[in-house]
């Protein structure tokens, strides 16, 4: 049974010794395999290649790493939000981290390049609506710029991270793990893409309000 | 792939010239999440980390999950480690099932 702790007595008592250390350290590791299985139990379509058992030595796995990752962080906390709301972000890091890798693990994402420069993942339906008949004109024409920046502006690993993540749903920490990048190495990549795309239809006089209603009209 | 499309340009849209990265979103994500569940507000008071909640789906993630053990532990409703090892037991392995 978890006791209740204010923040200060969490840190006080985890940043301590003997006894009243120890009895911290359980507690958080109890908070941290809740947060672990929570979590697992709430993506479980993320582990149905694990056997029932295996989750929960998962979950167990997760939670001490997120043990070790708070203790190793105490400095860093600096009471802006419950101690426990803290502590349970390591947990939930780690199991969805896990989790989304374990779901992907039997797939190649070799599958899923590019295999030329046609960027035929970027596509729309054609709009046949009756109303306006200039709507796949339209579309053509705004779709010429946004191939045009994605072909010419981002670099190769861009455009293959961009697919990847907006288009394929792959989660952005499997691409990290698969490309032994990091997530903010690779969430800037994701950014710049769509600044570049943003500006240079802004260029072209578009405002990107008008060009997302133009292709939900489709 | 057409609804990607719509949810890109939609990101697009969206797009700030600076944006915070994950590490300073998940830097204060837990000040975030206690605020809103304090104050609905949260989005209003920091505006940076709604902005990169949108627009990155792992860090979304782990907010949403945050959120709700953290409303759970208000709540005084944590679930308990017994029920949970229940509940992740429950579903059998993609093999075992019946096609």
């Amino acid at each position: 049974m978890l006791t209740t702790r204010t923040n200060a007595e969490w840190i006080t008592a985890l940043s301590g010794q003997g006894r009243s250390q120890a009895e911290a350290i359980g507690e958080l590791r109890e908070l941290l395999l809740r947060a672990a299985l929570y979590t697992l139990v709430t993506h479980l379509d993320d582990l149905q290649q694990i056997d029932e058992n295996d989750r929960v030595a998962l979950a167990e796995d997760c939670a001490q790493d997120a043990v070790q990752a708070v203790l190793a962080r105490l400095d860093d906390f600096r009471g802006e939000s419950k101690f426990t709301t803290w502590a349970y972000k390591f947990g939930v890091n780690m199991a969805l981290t896990r989790a989304r890798r374990e779901r992907w693990k039997p797939i190649s994402l070799d599958a899923l390049s590019e295999q030329d420069d046609t960027l035929d993942w970027l596509q729309w339906q054609e709009s046949l609506g009756a109303e306006n008949s200039e709507l796949p004109a339209l579309q053509e024409e705004v779709g010429r710029v946004i191939r045009e920046v994605i072909r010419t502006e981002l670099t190769d690993r861009q455009r293959q991270v961009l697919k990847w993540i907006a288009f394929d749903d792959v989660p952005m920490d499997v691409v990290v793990e698969r490309l032994a990048s990091n997530r903010n190495a690779i969430y800037k990549m994701l950014h710049d893409a769509r600044l570049k795309v943003k500006r240079q239809l802004a260029a072209h006089g578009y405002e990107v309000a008008d060009v997302y209603d133009l292709f939900r009209s489709g | 792939m057409k609804s990607n499309l719509l949810r890109w340009i939609k990101k697009v849209e969206e797009t700030h010239e600076h944006e915070i990265d994950c590490t300073a979103c998940l830097k204060h994500i837990s000040r975030y999440v206690d605020l809103e569940l304090a104050t609905g507000e949260a989005s209003v008071i920091m505006p940076e980390v709604s902005q990169h909640l949108y627009q990155c789906g792992i860090c979304r993630d782990e907010y949403e999950v945050l959120r709700e053990l953290a409303h759970l532990e208000n709540a005084g409703e944590p679930p308990t480690t017994a029920d949970l090892v229940e509940r992740l037991k429950q579903t059998p392995r993609k093999s075992e099932r019946s096609e």
